[in-house]
């Protein structure tokens, strides 16, 4: 038996509060967004608008500076009223349009029904892709297009000619599990949109050159008849996956599970080893890319926690304020505590609710200010529960004393850069030391260090 | 409607917002309430006093980790409840007859010496309780040897003096035949507080594995390290050497497989790391019964090889992507 095999993330108790409702609601289309222009790794895109142009729905107000950034559309019909610097849900400066609506509504001219989007060449549905700027969610984000085509990033280069040699693109995972336990959205997307879905998988047989299709699932929620008859005719594979322990939505923690494949962070990419995983969300944007010509200008986003009144699952525009969709979900509850981007374990706290809905945004984590926890500064007790859980197999115990004393160049000899920041660590410490924050702290000073 | 309520600014840190129930305290009412078997069969076996001698071990315990956060200027660490479980540990390592100063003295130094001294709870080397034991051992070593023949409670029996088991055979190999399993898991012999019975340390270890407080790598160590090394040598020459099966039914081996050397803070943590710890351990302790001067070895063992717990540690799961030559 492989020792090492033991340690396998947490499992979810259920949660306190009633599960998130499991039918999508659209919110009304708010009155003003704000569409940041950082949405993105990288540089931000520059705005190809300018106060008082009148726009609508998809069309473009952004533009990529290179190949890692993804143009930014318009989500509201309606006139630019401003052009200024905003925060976005990660924190940083941006400059963002902001786009007051006309309550119109109205698409773009572009925007049409393609019904013979299947007997299109690839290269045109790529170029669909790439135009619909669709981000992949999560921590990642980066335009899906890059996880469809040829890896970036040479395996080797050929003895004789020197050439670079890539790795071709053999797996293609569909994640259809959330990435936190909590979400409840991804598996009814799954069957909520299931004609883009269908039009989404199509597409993506099409558009890569992958053999391999495989399709995880929740294992605690069931496939429907429909999606199932469509995966035997489309020949992907669906495989079981225990959602209810975290982290086995996160991409490189699924790929572990379904094909035991361990890519270290932060060199490693899945692309690297012949494999992409996409949310299920991508691949129905990819869907409605192709079929429709409709660029990403909507997402669903699961609202859940003690502190909002109505816990929803909102179809909402880009850009939308959080205080818009907090409104739609009936307020804050209770006295607010944190308002979370993202879910409990790994999301991202927010100061301001002007921040607007993003690309990579999934959820919102609303807690009162009785939940808000507290870590402490408590010595380490060596009890080893946070090796136990570590789902990279790393010894989070020692790494967090390291770096706490600033001893850098030590805890990354202990692989601190393979953490992924899933906060099991932390979640299971009975001290409750802030070990997440002491490893991002950590991987920065590396990073600072290495770069000289 | 939002921005009136935002008066009440919102907090902003880092992930993860939620945490488990885990804490300290819980940890170490775990442990206490896994000791609880191996206190009754005490007092069942020993009498009233030994409550006496227990609780004087657990009060002198919170009267020093008291003392030592007043002239520190700490806050007050009792309500972890680790100055508990060490001073109840370290009573269940005494014989009955413990007198009550010595009690006193041992109990309040290992607390003293054995982890204030070091920074509280988390940051000392040694197993404290363990401490505690080798400084009355070592002053007092007469003390340490005043066991008496059990009388079970209300059977009116004397309190004679007798020798546990593991002393018996040492001076007289013929004497194991009077032993047999069952006197030995209830443990209606002599011998200290807490370790004369197998059968309720068994019963706290399985407490403690199903709560996750401990991981079986730890025990599993211990009690495969000394049963195939006893082995070893019983299947050798059966007459000189007794078989794993004694060997892990009497002393401290029992108690201490589960309680003494899977104390959180000076074990190691890593699963390769408990194992090889836990073997050791085990085989130490054989080795000591076998041929050191000492008849029982289980604490002297843990405490040499808790100094090498950093080593231990060093047996590290290997990581993702590390190492695989691709």
């Amino acid at each position: 038996m492989k020792l090492s095999s033991l340690c396998k993330g947490i499992r979810f108790p259920k949660p306190k509060y009633p599960n998130v409702p499991t039918e999508v609601v659209p919110i009304p289309s708010p009155s003003k967004v704000i569409l940041p222009m950082l949405q993105h790794a990288g540089l931000p895109c520059i705005p190809c608008v300018e106060k008082g142009t009148q726009v609508k729905i998809g069309d473009v107000v952004g533009r990529p500076q290179d190949e890692t950034g993804a143009s930014v559309h318009a989500s509201v019909s309606g006139e630019v009223t401003d052009i200024a610097q905003v925060y976005t849900s990660s924190g940083q400066k941006s400059p963002a349009v902001i786009i007051s609506s006309d309550g119109k509504d109205t698409w773009a001219d572009y925007i049409k029904t393609d019904a013979e989007y299947l007997e299109k060449a690839p290269s045109v549905l790529i170029d669909r892709i790439k135009d619909a700027a669709i981000m992949s969610s999560g921590s990642e984000s980066a335009p899906v297009i890059t996880d469809l085509t040829l890896s970036q990033k040479p395996r080797g280069y050929h003895f004789a000619t020197g050439l670079p040699i890539f790795k071709p693109l053999d797996t293609l995972v569909i994640n259809c599990v959330d990435t936190e336990p909590y979400y409840g959205s991804a598996h009814r997307l799954m069957n909520d949109f299931f004609d883009d879905l269908e039009a989404g998988i199509k597409t993506v047989k099409i558009v890569t050159e992958a053999t391999r299709f495989i399709m995880a699932v929740d294992v605690q929620h069931s496939v429907s008849n429909q999606v199932r008859d469509l995966t035997g005719q489309l020949e992907v594979a669906v495989r079981s996956v225990d959602g209810t322990r975290f982290p086995s939505g996160v991409h490189r923690v699924l790929l572990k599970e379904l094909l035991d494949l361990e890519i270290p962070m932060p060199y490693g990419e899945p692309r690297d080893y012949g494999v992409s995983v996409l949310k299920v969300d991508s691949i129905i944007d990819i869907g409605r890319a192709a079929k429709h010509l409709k660029p990403q200008v909507e997402k669903v986003v699961s609202v859940f926690g003690k502190g909002v009144h109505d816990q929803k699952l909102v179809r909402v525009r880009m850009g939308t304020p959080l205080k818009n969709v907090l409104d739609a979900c009936g307020g804050l509850a209770g006295r607010p505590g944190k308002v979370v981007f993202g879910g409990p374990m790994m999301g991202m706290a927010q100061f301001d609710l002007n921040v607007p809905i993003s690309k990579d945004t999934e959820a919102i984590y609303v807690q009162t200010m009785e939940e808000v926890v507290r870590s402490t500064n408590h010595p380490c007790i060596n009890c080893g529960l946070c090796v136990k859980v570590c789902p990279v197999r790393l010894v989070p115990s020692q790494l967090s004393k390291y770096c706490e004393n600033d001893q850098f160049q030590d805890a990354a000899a202990l692989n601190l850069m393979n953490c992924i920041e899933c906060g099991c660590c932390h979640y299971v410490c009975p001290a409750k030391r802030p070990m997440v924050h002491q490893f991002r702290y950590g991987k920065s000073q590396v990073m600072v260090r290495r770069m000289g | 409607m939002i921005d009136k309520k935002l008066d009440n600014r919102l907090v902003v840190s880092f992930s993860p917002h939620i945490e488990s129930h885990n804490s300290i305290s819980a940890m170490m009412l775990i442990f206490i309430v896994a000791l609880l078997p191996s206190v009754l069969m005490g007092v069942y076996y020993f009498g009233y006093n030994v409550l006496m001698i227990l609780g004087l071990s657990v009060a002198s315990s919170m009267a020093a980790e008291a003392f030592v956060n007043k002239i520190s200027h700490r806050p007050s660490t009792l309500g972890d409840f680790s100055a508990i479980l060490n001073g109840l540990l370290l009573g269940l390592l005494m014989p009955p007859t413990m007198p009550w100063w010595a009690m006193v003295v041992g109990s309040s130094l290992s607390i003293i010496v054995g982890k204030s001294v070091f920074g509280g709870y988390g940051n000392y080397p040694l197993n404290p309780a363990l401490i505690g034991w080798m400084i009355i051992r070592l002053a007092w070593p007469d003390l340490m040897n005043g066991f008496i023949e059990p009388a079970p409670l209300f059977s009116g029996g004397d309190m004679s003096q007798a020798l546990p088991p593991l002393m018996a055979v040492k001076g007289d190999p013929s004497e194991i035949g009077s032993y047999d399993m069952w006197r030995l898991m209830v443990g209606n012999v002599p011998g200290q507080i807490g370790t004369i019975s197998a059968l309720s340390a068994i019963i706290g270890g399985l407490i403690l594995l199903y709560r996750g407080v401990i991981r079986w790598h730890i025990p599993v160590g211990v009690l495969l390290g000394s049963f195939a090394f006893a082995w070893i040598f019983n299947t050798i020459n059966p007459d000189t050497y007794f078989p794993g099966s004694f060997h892990l039914m009497t002393g401290t081996l029992l108690l201490g497989a589960f309680f003494l050397a899977p104390e959180p803070v000076s074990s190691p943590v890593t699963p390769g790391g408990m194992l090889v710890y836990g073997l050791l351990i085990g085989v130490l302790t054989v080795i000591i019964r076998i041929w050191g001067s000492d008849t029982d070895g289980v604490i002297q063992a843990i405490l040499i090889m808790n100094i090498g717990t950093p080593l231990f540690d060093r047996i590290r799961p290997r990581s993702w992507g590390v190492n695989t030559g691709a």
